[in-house]
Formats: structure tokens, C-alpha cells, sequence
């Protein structure tokens, strides 16, 4: 790897993929994908999922691991404003385009670190016994049997006491919040890296050893054979239902972190002629390996272990965060060693988070330190503080997150892969694009994906947009509350800086650190 | 577990268990092949010059 251009670049191969993978692996591969897999046909569901994979999922990567790395190497822009505006032969509104690349990873990060520190809340808790001790008894219902956990996650959350969250989460939060910020001051090789190479092993090693625990699990209920055979049967009849479908694609986006602009981030610290087509393969497969192998095979199987399958499909039905907040803690609570493997299995969940979250506060540290000659030091400080600033909206107003997440974490991801791949492929031009993704790689991408990444991902995109389009947005439009009012006045504010910064970034591709 | 449910998750664990072997495989010899590889035609080269 080596120096380029006066920015950093990553020092090690294996801590670029591992840090890739951090970026991938996050809560959605733990708790959404086998909710996702229960509720849309089971085994069946993989086979629209593995479709969707090819299509959208691999093609995808390769584009943005490509943009990252020309814009890098070549622009001196690691982030899209600086990327789109060469790209498309330096158009201004290119830069507003790009600033949508800012714009998301920053609206989701200023959620996904509070989130991420209930992970580690919950994790402390269970480390120093301070969670329900419930047990489970012959005559109560599994209602009865939960609501304690409920009640437990509500007074952790300060749902029951409006705007004053309780001080134990919030002080978890300053943790988790000093922990990004510690990680991302000391930079891309000396932060990023080293705690990746530590990290990524580490959570696989966690991944495992609750694997095995949950394999040993047996109530009279069930087991988690049971669990897996309910996790897998197939039910072919699924695939008939277009929602199947757009729930795998969906699964497969978010799975792979794609249209967050972090993977464009993280690549523009590689080198001209380094490999992309192989680490960007190798990143899925690592992720994959933590979605369907690991995340099938924990929270799903240990709850049809302790509940049966009856009533695990109603804890499916009530989402994946009930799931991994208020049914697994149940079980644990019940089971020997329950308070480490429920210790393991959120601190499990906290790295999987903190490396997603750093990887997502990474675009805008890069856009300052391109484009605006801020020292690292400098550009981590003052996102870090802006960061801090509007979490606090998120943290003490109820509502703001869930129309953060909708239009920045959910919409927002499929608008901008869409605009990625169109200004990738159409306008920056399919033969260069492809020669760009195929540089320097081990192997060269079978030719058949250049078709699908011009002309089969972009349809399938549009469709996916189209789709969650007229099923979402019209429900969280016709919202009036001024929870919402306030959380979409503060987007709109960070996407208006944003832009107005994009349009103001020096874009003669300068690199002044 | 049903002998469907058995082989639909065998599949898709032995296909992401290769994916991922070969390519983390590849990635720990890349630097030898290419370095052998380049040894090779330097020393054709000298060979034939």
C-alpha cells in the first residue's frame, strides 16, 4: 500500500478488508436479517436474497470501492461532492447531488451512536447483574413472562419519563460517544485499522461462542434444531408475493452498508493500482458469513429454543428490536451462565455497531480534510461536535429518530446509490467506469456484470424506490406532529449547510493535508 | 428439521463458506503469486535477452 497523494492510505490489505467488513457488519446482520428471513418464507427467502446479492448487492459495492478509490487517488476527493463534480465534467449541481453523500452517513450516525449505546448499556448491565431476574415459570403466558423485560427497556430508554432519559443511558452514551470520537481522532491506519484488526476477530470469536451456547439450549419448548428448521424451511409460495422480494433486496442493501457513502470514504485511502474486484468480494463474503451463518443461527434458534415456534412468530411479528431487546435478555436471564452470554451477546452488538458507526462518521471527516484543508484533528473535532449537538434532538425528543432513520437510513440509501450509479455508469461513462473497477484487480469481473451493474441494478433500484415510495412516504408525510416537523427542519438545516459547503469546497482537487 | 430445510441451509452455508475461503485465500497468497509470477517472466526475460 504505501503513500500517494499526500493523504493517508491504509497500511495493511487485511485491515482495509477487515475495516470494509466492521463497515458491512452492523446491528441489521444480528437482528434484522433473521427476522426478515422468519417473516418472508423462511429458506425460500434466500433465493430472491442470493438474486438480489448478484444484482444489486456485489455490482453495487464494486461501484462505490471504484468511485472511492479514482476519487482518491486520482481527484484527491474522497467524498462524493468532490467525486460527482469531476465525474460529470465539473457541474456545479453535482456538488448538491454529492452533498446527499455527506448528508445521509452524518443523519444516520447522529442516531446509530445512541442506538449503539444501548448496546453497551445493556451489555454493562447484564456485567454487573443489574437486569430483571425473572424466571419462567409452568402457568405464565409468554406476555406475562416478557413483560418485565419490556418495562426494563422502557426505563432504560426514559420512555415512561417523557424528555429526561435516565442518567445511566445517558451517561453510556458519553461513553460511546468518547469511544467514536477516540477511535476516529487517532485517524485511518493508527484508529480505523488497528481497531478493526482487533476488533473483526473479536466479534466473530463472540459470534461463535454464543452460536455453540445457543446450539446446547433445550426447554421442553424446543430447541434450536427446531429454531433452524423453522429459520430455513422453505415456503415457495413466498416468492409469489412481490414483498418478498423487496424485503430481500432491501436485507441485501442494507446489509452491505450501500449508499452511505462510507465505502467510497474508506476506499479513497487506497492506493491507484491496489486491488478492489477481490477485497470487494472478499467484504461480502465476510459479511455474509456474519449474516446467514452467525446472525441466523443466534436470535431466531434460541428463541424457538425458550418460546416454541408459536411464539416466536409473534416475537417475529413485533420486530427485530423486540427481539434482540426484550426477548433475548428474557432468555439468557433463564438459562446457566445467562448473565455472560447475555453480557456476550450485547457487547457483541456494540462492536458490530461501533464499527459500522465510525465507518459512517468517516465521509464527513474526509470532506473536511479534502476539500477544506482541516487537519484530521481538526475535521474529527468538528463533526464530532456537530454530532453531538443534534443527538441531543434525538435523545430527549421522542419521534425524531424514527423520521431520521426513515428518510435518511431508508428512502435516502436507495435515492443515492441510484444517483451514484447513474453518474458512475452513464455519465462518467460505462467503458471508463468498467476499466476503472477492473484496475489493478487479482481477477478480472466476469463481463456479464457490466451489464447488470449498467442496465439491471439501476432497474432494480428504481423498482425498490418506486416501491417503498408509494408504501412509506405517504404514511410519514401526512405526520404533523412538531416532533416530526422538528426533525425534518433539522435535516433539511444540515442538508442546506452541507450543500452550501459543497458548492464553497475547493474543487481543483487539491489536497492540502 | 425438515430434510428441505436441511438442505437449503447446508446450500447457502457451503456456498458462502467457499466464497469466503477462496477469497481470504487469495488475499493471504496474492503478494506471493504476483511476486512469483514476476520472478518468472524477469527470469524468462534474462533467459531470452
Amino acid at each position: 500500500m504505501g503513500t500517494g497523494n499526500g493523504r493517508e492510505k491504509w497500511a495493511t490489505k487485511i485491515g482495509l478488508i477487515l475495516a470494509m467488513a466492521g463497515n458491512a457488519i452492523g446491528l441489521g446482520n444480528f437482528l434484522r436479517f433473521p427476522v426478515q428471513a422468519a417473516e418472508n418464507g423462511g429458506g425460500a427467502f434466500m433465493i430472491p436474497y442470493l438474486i438480489a446479492l448478484i444484482f444489486i448487492g456485489i455490482p453495487l459495492m464494486w461501484v462505490e470501492w471504484a468511485m472511492g478509490r479514482y476519487g482518491g487517488s486520482v481527484l484527491g476527493h474522497g467524498t462524493t461532492p468532490g467525486i460527482f463534480y469531476e465525474m460529470t465534467g465539473r457541474k456545479r449541481w453535482a456538488k448538491i447531488l454529492g452533498a446527499i453523500g455527506l448528508w445521509i452517513p452524518m443523519v444516520v450516525s447522529i442516531y446509530y451512536i445512541y442506538v449503539e449505546s444501548w448496546t453497551l448499556g445493556y451489555a454493562i448491565k447484564f456485567a454487573i447483574g443489574m437486569v430483571p431476574k425473572v424466571k419462567a415459570s409452568a402457568g405464565s403466558s409468554q406476555a406475562e413472562y416478557l413483560k418485565p423485560f419490556k418495562e426494563f427497556l422502557n426505563t432504560y430508554l426514559g420512555v415512561n419519563g417523557n424528555f429526561f432519559k435516565p442518567t445511566f443511558a445517558y451517561a453510556v452514551f458519553l461513553l460511546t460517544f468518547a469511544i467514536n470520537y477516540y477511535i476516529l481522532f487517532r485517524g485511518v491506519v493508527r484508529g480505523i485499522e488497528a481497531f478493526a484488526k482487533k476488533a473483526m476477530p473479536l466479534l466473530y470469536i463472540m459470534a461463535v461462542i454464543l452460536l455453540v451456547r445457543v446450539f446446547l439450549l433445550k426447554t421442553p419448548n424446543g430447541d434450536a434444531v427446531q429454531g433452524l428448521g423453522f429459520l430455513w424451511t422453505p415456503d415457495f409460495e413466498a416468492l409469489k408475493k412481490p414483498d418478498v422480494w423487496i424485503a430481500a433486496a432491501g436485507q441485501v442493501f442494507f446489509t452491505l452498508s450501500l449508499g452511505f457513502s462510507a465505502i467510497v470514504a474508506y476506499a479513497s485511502y487506497i492506493d491507484r493500482d491496489d486491488d478492489i474486484v477481490l477485497s470487494g468480494l472478499t467484504t461480502t463474503s465476510l459479511n455474509e458469513f456474519a449474516e446467514v451463518i452467525l446472525g441466523g443461527s443466534i436470535a431466531i434458534p434460541a428463541a424457538v429454543a425458550f418460546f416454541g415456534v408459536a411464539g416466536t412468530v409473534s416475537i417475529a411479528k413485533s420486530g427485530a428490536f423486540n427481539l434482540g431487546f426484550v426477548s433475548l435478555p428474557a432468555i439468557f436471564v433463564n438459562t446457566p451462565g445467562g448473565m455472560f452470554f447475555g453480557f456476550l451477546w450485547f457487547f457483541l452488538l456494540f462492536f458490530a455497531g461501533l464499527t459500522s458507526s465510525i465507518a459512517i462518521t468517516q465521509p464527513f471527516i474526509t470532506f473536511l480534510q479534502d476539500d477544506f484543508g482541516f487537519s484530521r484533528k481538526k475535521a474529527v473535532t468538528f463533526t464530532m461536535l456537530l454530532i453531538f449537538v443534534v443527538v441531543q434532538f434525538v435523545i430527549f425528543i421522542p419521534g425524531v429518530l424514527d423520521e431520521m432513520d426513515f428518510w435518511a437510513g431508508t428512502i435516502g440509501l436507495v435515492v443515492f446509490a441510484l444517483i451514484e450509479i447513474v453518474i458512475f455508469f452513464w455519465i462518467f461513462g460505462a467503458d471508463r467506469a468498467w476499466e476503472e473497477m477492473n484496475r489493478g484487480g487479482v481477477f478480472g469481473i466476469p463481463r456479464f456484470f457490466y451489464y447488470i451493474t449498467k442496465y439491471i441494478t439501476p432497474v432494480f433500484l428504481g423498482i425498490l424506490l418506486a416501491v417503498w415510495g408509494i408504501q412509506y412516504i405517504p404514511k410519514f408525510i401526512a405526520n404533523f406532529k412538531w416532533q416530526v416537523l422538528l426533525a425534518r427542519g433539522i435535516m433539511t438545516a444540515l442538508f442546506a449547510l452541507f450543500a452550501y459547503m459543497a458548492l464553497k469546497s475547493n474543487s481543483k482537487g487539491e489536497v492540502h493535508k | 428439521m425438515s430434510g428441505l430445510a436441511l438442505l437449503f441451509m447446508l446450500f447457502f452455508w457451503c456456498f458462502i463458506i467457499a466464497l469466503a475461503t477462496y477469497c481470504l485465500t487469495l488475499i493471504f497468497f496474492e503478494k506471493p503469486i504476483k511476486e512469483g509470477k514476476r520472478r518468472l517472466s524477469t527470469a524468462q526475460h534474462e533467459k531470452t535477452g
